[in-house]
């Protein structure tokens, strides 16, 4: 705790704070996946390609909260 | 074809696309047609037709699901059908016009000593700033408004699953000020009614306008937690350290992608 507060008091600017705590790149990699997030317009591109969907749905948009 | 999307917009909405899912996705999950979350990957048809279900976290169970529903697809290949419009957002709710969207980061960190593995996790959702909102930060004050969206809705703990969100009578105290040039600062203090579950913090936030549009908010929060939510189970012991990030976005995910506590109705928008 002690080191997370001086490491912020040396931190002196919000945009460097801000980017502390955002996502790694490997933390990312799971967007690297083309994921559709329009539903029609995945089923209209399924229907064209003649593939079917993977269809991932969660409590809690897998893009948004959590 | 990979696509998400939220249980609260393909369950419990209303839009085409949700009675396609649930006419889908209840050929081989038929406990949703009794409330049963639908929680989970399926692989389907455009047409509506479903091949496989899995809602198992095992990469090999995963992998023959997916290998299974493969060749039921091959096997029986979907007819062509007419896919009908989507009627407004194609989440089917009501879309702010001319909202800004933020995106929110969440983390433990120092990470406690010894505490459950899910609390390495980032957490993330998005919040919503009304025009109207963004006109009265350019005039240098912090609306109430915004505010009161922030403490119940954004300043929770949602690191390790879906938050219960702040109701009004938990926000103990709340204050937000013009502390710079395009900056604010803000101190909050939540809790529940019984105490078992709370939140106390600073927020220091930079905002600009350009042709009348938010063009710059972003915001570092570092707040003292404790106690856990319906389903966040796991939480360090006693209070534990939470730090917020909030980033200005302007991408596709930002534009379809609602806010959790949208779902949880019109008073996320302060109405």
């Amino acid at each position: 705790m002690i080191a997370h507060l001086v490491a912020l008091m040396v931190t002196d600017t919000l945009t460097e704070r801000v980017k502390s705590v955002m996502p790694t790149a490997a933390e990312e990699r799971w967007l690297e996946i083309g994921w559709r997030t329009d539903i029609r317009k995945a089923r209209i591109e399924a229907q064209e390609a003649g593939k079917p969907l993977f269809f991932w749905v969660m409590n809690g948009h897998p893009m948004g909260c959590t | 074809m990979p696509v998400v999307a939220n249980t609260h917009e393909v369950q419990n909405g209303q839009s085409p696309e949700r009675a396609w899912f649930l006419s889908a996705a209840t050929q081989v999950k038929p406990d949703i047609a009794s409330g049963i979350t639908a929680q989970g990957k399926y692989v389907l048809g455009a047409e509506g037709s479903a091949y496989g279900f899995n809602n198992n976290r095992s990469t090999e169970r995963l992998g023959n699901m997916l290998d299974e529903a493969l060749k039921k697809f091959r096997a029986s290949p979907p007819a062509r059908t007419d896919i009908p419009p989507s009627h407004g957002h194609p989440t089917g709710l009501e879309w702010p016009k001319d909202v800004s969207v933020v995106r929110t980061f969440t983390r433990v960190r120092p990470l406690p000593e010894g505490c459950d593995p899910m609390n390495e996790n980032v957490a993330r959702d998005h919040l919503w700033i009304l025009p109207q909102e963004a006109a009265t930060l350019a005039k240098h004050e912090f609306p109430d408004s915004l505010a009161t969206r922030i403490c119940r809705f954004s300043l929770v703990d949602n690191v390790r699953g879906e938050p219960d969100h702040w109701k009004p009578e938990e926000i103990e105290m709340s204050a937000f000020w013009p502390s710079g040039d395009g900056e604010f600062t803000g101190i909050f203090s939540m809790k529940t009614k019984d105490g078992s579950r709370g939140i106390q913090g600073t927020l220091a936030i930079e905002a600009s306008l350009q042709d009348g549009k938010l063009a710059r908010f972003q915001a570092y929060g570092s707040a003292a937690a404790w106690g856990r939510s319906t389903y966040t189970p796991g939480e360090p012991p006693g209070r534990f350290p939470l730090v917020f990030a909030f980033v200005l976005a302007d991408d596709e995910i930002a534009r379809q992608v609602a806010p959790q506590a949208v779902f949880y109705g019109k008073e996320y928008l302060g109405r």
